[in-house]
């Protein structure tokens, strides 16, 4: 099947079709598996909400994913003794708020074509426009794997600049939402 | 209180808890980084003055080094030691990318799509 000429980011609905991603790789397996096992379960739980890239002809009824985000509530805690206030007063040794961008995935043939670009954008506005004016939100964090590290840096994102973090499979990774909110 | 942190500082006492005697609210340890320095480790400490777990929650282990940044997939990301320096640092002193104000740029009419109707029509590069 061919894919589509245009395509939707909406939420994701129990009539998808959620065992057709392909992504290529084996590392990637365990997005395919979330998608198909978990994505759902976590949506109804509340624990996490999916968005998915579909045609744009099935934007208002199921269809076949060809990628998706996963987005999450965190916090970004630090225990270190020689942080001092911020300069909007928050004590830093408190946990920051932050949304994480959990899952990202795009079908194997559609890689490389400014979809997950896309995705990230919508995922940026939406958490900066609609979320963190309501409910207090700094930071976009990501777990950035090894391969994914340009692709996040193309799209604004800071390495954790220390050398344990460059170490991990999967640094960590964030936006300060703050100074990207635009004037009110 | 806490020692300093520096080339003369001398190498206290590693042993687990040790550190944590020597006082503040979590009180501190030491350990030898992976990378060859000396780290200041925070610790917490039982009634019986025993080390429990680190503050982050991860159970620390004689003789094994810690990493400072322990992030989960679904899980929030907690940052010790020099991460959480840095972090804090880069945070409040940073500014956005370039590219972050574009990224987001890219993503308003999309959001603002979304916010209208229940999805955002976007196309691939061809």
């Amino acid at each position: 099947m061919a894919a589509p000429d245009a395509f939707a980011i909406r939420a994701i609905r129990a009539d998808d079709a959620l065992n057709k991603l392909s992504l290529g790789k084996p590392e990637f397996a365990p997005l395919k598996t979330f998608l198909r096992n978990r994505a759902l379960k976590f949506e109804a739980g509340l624990l996490a909400r999916t968005y998915v890239l579909v045609a744009s002809e099935d934007a208002e009824r199921g269809g076949r994913v060809w990628g998706y985000v996963t987005l999450v509530a965190c916090e970004v805690q630090t225990t270190s003794q020689n942080c001092p206030e911020d300069e909007t007063g928050w004590p830093t040794d408190l946990a920051m708020p932050a949304i994480k961008l959990a899952r990202l995935a795009v079908h194997k043939e559609l890689q490389g074509k400014d979809l997950g670009t896309q995705l990230v954008g919508w995922a940026m506005a939406l958490i900066i426009e609609h979320v963190a004016c309501r409910v207090g939100c700094r930071l976009l964090v990501t777990d950035a794997k090894r391969g994914s590290v340009g692709f996040y840096e193309k799209l604004g994102f800071t390495m954790l600049d220390t050398e344990d973090n460059k170490r991990r499979d999967a640094p960590v990774m964030f936006v300060p939402l703050r100074k990207l909110k635009p004037a009110s | 209180m806490s020692a300093s942190i520096g080339p003369q500082a001398p190498i206290p006492d590693l042993r687990a808890g040790a550190g944590a005697a020597q006082g503040g609210r979590h009180g501190a340890c030491w350990a030898i980084g992976t990378h060859g320095t000396r780290q200041q480790i925070p610790v917490v400490k039982r009634k019986h003055g025993k080390v429990k777990s680190h503050p982050n929650g991860s159970r620390r282990s004689k003789g094994r080094t810690k990493m400072s940044v322990v992030s989960s997939t679904f899980g929030g990301v907690q940052l010790s030691a020099d991460d959480a320096k840095k972090f804090n640092d880069q945070v409040t002193y940073g500014r956005p990318k370039p590219a972050a104000v574009a990224s987001f740029a890219r993503g308003r009419p999309l959001a603002k799509q979304y916010a209208r109707k229940g999805y955002a029509i976007v196309k691939p590069r061809p």
